[in-house]
């Protein structure tokens, strides 16, 4: 009895493995036959036909076993019906002999030539239509009366375009990883819906990198030896971005990241392979810092500064913006994240006589300091970094939030169409509202995608070639790679009236 | 600087304080309890805070439900503790340092828990003293209405506490256990109780501090570790380990001290000063700073 259980269990497996082979496009064909002759080529290797190709109606016709095997199709032929079929991949093509129409999955389209069978009895098809079907290129030379027929390698819905996200879900600091997620799996899901990319749907697969470097690195090691991911979305903290996009570079794969330390940019890594998907804290304390001088006039400003690398590179951008304009910081006061009285910090920087009060926290130490900020009345424009746009901060700060001018990198109220197509699918889909950077990474499958379109291949190296030159207008506006790996450095000015935030500008 | 500046500092100072000092208790009784140190002192405020949030915010079971549930909880949470962390390390042999690590790691346990099942971001505590905008305006001082909370909880809670030690006859079975057990079990008190009652306390006042703090720390996983852990044990140390009254001072010198320093130094070295003080605190009162101790080192 035993033994008869394994015996079947050893079959069933058997079958299962044969029985699932897909149907796979043949990589990268090249078929080329000659106007009346019996010789052709496939992949330069020579083939002989038993019936020479010849034109009809200004259609160059060739037996129809020939062409579905050369281009790798599963052939069906009903002597019933008289139909002939092809399967490649996703497409389904159905002739009928001597007439013109054809079915290509399930839809009617009128030929110009008829398959027909010849006196020789063998049956021809019109080879534009059966290859441009499948989505092979056609070139006719008139001269040499040849055709030519390209099949782009290519994966077919069956076998999937892998990508990976690495993404924060657990681990200490701003917890983004639910954003990154839900915005890129939107993409996904939304690509794969309308045929996906060439025909392939992508499989997007999530770890969590707990925002630390050395979960980060295990994360792309998978993505890249036991995934074998075409390309990398994150990690999203930058501190972890700078433990492991070597391991990228070094395989050659394409990461795209919404991590937004400077030292990201491309002249301090050099990396090839690295991208980042939304503007920089650069561009971002630049915009912020600009609109204090330019739009607030103030000549006077005062800083609270939290204690880690966000924090800092956001000063040292913020002293040399405000030193390009002639202003001196009057007042610099400090606060370690975790902190959670800041009287004196308060205290001193009203003492000071600000006129305006810079915030280059995270977003706990943010709702802190607006708290103290009400609680000691210190009543001068407040304008915060990007932890201070967040709804992480406006929702332990409340009402004392109200009235807080902060650069974002995303606005969901911006009533730019593209912006509220996305939001409100992202509502649909999630139940809840999109914020920083669910939108970058969003952009980034759709980018991916278009780069793969381009590469005309899931090659990373060659969607690494692609990214670099392809353009692609998104939530963030029109992305393209600029000489420092930044696809866009879009930033809003806004104001929270409690419920919102208020676009005062956007840039560019 | 104004002397409302000053009195505002001080106000800060003392109320944040009396909340490290409450903290410190907890250290307090288990040492002149069991003569160990509890490193996750400092977890039963933060479950406490997250349980009154899931019961008062997610259930609206009303806030005397909602607090007496969770501190009960955390009560018995001190039982468990006695039960499952103290008795088997001892029975196996284990002494000081093996409790040490052991609660070490329940600290980062609680923490890794409370991450899993809330997830790491901080959140706002409901306002249920007061809102966190609401402040009650004294001239040009500004004190928000859970500072009142504090202040008083923390004097209701001291006080009760010493009225329990000097005046019950629990409270004088807790002294002479914790001044020596062995005459104590001889003279015929229950010293076992007498344990058990000290977790319970322990952790209990903890959480009660943990409620309190949670306006001001937010629900977060800063108020089960880190930082505050820290001050609530320098705090004790200042009470000699020994001393409720002198912890509670330990932990207003910790909030003073850290306001003064930033206001008249530098906020970058608050933190610097502050372990400074405490070490010469120590060095010059090894025995708590109110010098009172009930037992020898």
């Amino acid at each position: 009895m035993k033994k008869a259980v394994v015996m079947l269990l050893v079959v069933a497996l058997f079958a299962a493995v044969l029985g699932f082979t897909p149907v796979r496009a043949a990589e990268g064909v090249v078929v080329q036959i000659t106007i009346g002759s019996t010789k052709a080529t496939i992949n330069s290797k020579a083939v002989v036909l038993d019936q020479p190709p010849l034109i009809e109606s200004g259609r160059t016709l060739v037996p129809f076993r020939f062409i579905g095997e050369a281009i790798g199709a599963q052939i069906g032929w009903n002597p019933g019906n008289r139909t002939v079929s092809y399967v490649l991949g996703n497409v389904n093509i159905v002739l009928t002999i001597g007439s013109i129409t054809a079915m290509v999955n399930g839809v009617k389209t009128t030929l110009d030539v008829a398959p027909k069978i010849l006196p020789t009895g063998r049956t021809v098809v019109p080879i534009r239509f059966i290859s441009e079907s499948i989505g092979a290129k056609v070139d006719w030379n008139a001269t040499t009366r040849m055709v030519t027929v390209t099949v782009i390698a290519k994966p077919s819905w069956s076998t999937p375009i892998k990508i990976v996200l690495s993404a924060p879900f657990t681990g200490s600091g701003s917890i983004l990883g639910e954003y990154c997620k839900d915005g890129a799996q939107l993409a996904v899901d939304e690509i794969n819906a309308a045929g996906g990319v060439n025909g392939a749907k992508f499989d997007l697969i999530t770890y969590d990198d707990q925002a630390n470097a050395s979960t980060a690195a295990t994360v792309v090691r998978r993505a890249l030896d036991s995934d074998k991911a075409v390309a990398i979305f994150g990690p999203n903290m930058s501190a972890a971005v700078l433990g492991v996009h070597t391991l990228a570079q070094q395989a050659k794969v394409p990461m795209l990241v919404g991590a937004t330390s400077p030292s990201l940019r491309y002249d301090k890594t050099q990396n090839d392979y690295l991208f980042r998907l939304r503007a920089d804290d650069g561009v971002k304390v630049a915009q912020q810092v600009k609109y204090i001088v330019e739009i607030l006039k103030a000549k006077k400003p005062g800083i609270i500064l939290g204690s880690d690398d966000y924090c800092t590179s956001a000063l040292a951008v913020a002293k040399q913006a405000f030193d390009k304009y002639g202003i001196k910081i009057v007042d610099i006061e400090n606060m370690k994240e975790g902190d959670k009285d800041v009287t004196a910090q308060v205290t001193k920087l009203k003492n000071a006589g600000i006129d305006v009060l810079v915030g280059l926290t995270h977003e706990p130490e943010a709702a802190v300091v607006m708290l103290k900020v009400r609680q000691l009345k210190l009543t001068v424009p407040i304008v915060g970094f990007s932890a201070w746009g967040v709804p992480a901060f406006t929702d332990l700060a409340g009402v004392a939030a109200i009235g807080v001018i902060s650069v974002q990198g995303f606005n969901p109220a911006d009533t730019d169409p593209t912006v509220k197509k996305f939001v409100d699918a992202y509502k649909a889909k999630w139940g809840k509202e999109p914020s920083d950077p669910a939108q970058c990474y969003y952009d980034g499958v759709y980018l991916l995608k278009k780069a793969i379109e381009t590469a005309g291949s899931t090659d990373p190296v060659k969607i690494d070639e692609a990214l670099k030159t392809v353009e692609y207008t998104g939530v963030q506006g029109l992305m393209k790679c600029d000489a420092l790996h930044n696809f866009t450095n879009i930033c809003y000015i806004s104001k929270f009236n409690g419920k919102t935030w208020e676009v005062i500008s956007k840039i560019p | 600087m104004v002397l409302s500046d000053l009195l505002q500092n001080i106000i800060g100072g003392v109320t944040v304080g009396a909340t490290y000092g409450l903290i410190g208790l907890g250290v307090v009784f288990l040492w002149q309890s069991i003569q160990r140190i509890n490193f996750a002192n400092i977890s039963s405020a933060m479950l406490a805070a997250y349980l009154f949030y899931t019961f008062y915010a997610q259930l609206h079971l009303g806030f005397l439900v909602s607090f007496v549930v969770s501190i009960a909880i955390i009560a018995a949470y001190g039982l468990a503790l006695r039960y499952l962390v103290l008795e088997p390390i001892n029975r196996h042999g284990g002494d000081k340092l093996e409790f040490v690590v052991a609660t070490l790691m329940l600290c980062i346990f609680w923490l890794s828990v409370v991450k899993v099942i809330y997830g790491g971001i901080a959140k706002p505590f409901p306002p249920v003293f007061g809102e966190a905008t609401s402040f009650v305006q004294i001239g040009s001082i500004s004190i928000p209405s859970v500072y009142f909370w504090i202040f008083f909880v923390v004097l209701v809670l001291v006080f009760a506490l010493h009225m329990l030690l000097q005046r019950t006859m629990i409270g004088k079975m807790f002294r002479a256990t914790a001044q020596n057990k062995e005459m104590a079990s001889l003279v015929g008190i229950n010293v076992d109780m007498t344990t058990s009652l000290a977790f319970m306390l322990a952790t209990s006042i903890v959480g009660i501090a943990g409620i309190l703090l949670a306006p001001i720390y937010f629900v977060s996983l800063d108020l089960g570790g880190g930082p505050i852990g820290i001050k609530g044990f320098a705090a004790a140390v200042m009470g000699g380990l020994v001393d409720p009254l002198g912890t509670i001072a330990g932990g207003i010198t910790i909030g003073l001290v850290e306001n003064f320093s930033t206001l008249f130094i530098s906020s970058a070295y608050k933190d610097v000063i502050s372990f400074v003080v405490l070490v010469v605190v120590l060095i010059w009162k090894p025995r708590g700073i109110f010098n009172w101790t009930t037992k020898g080192d």
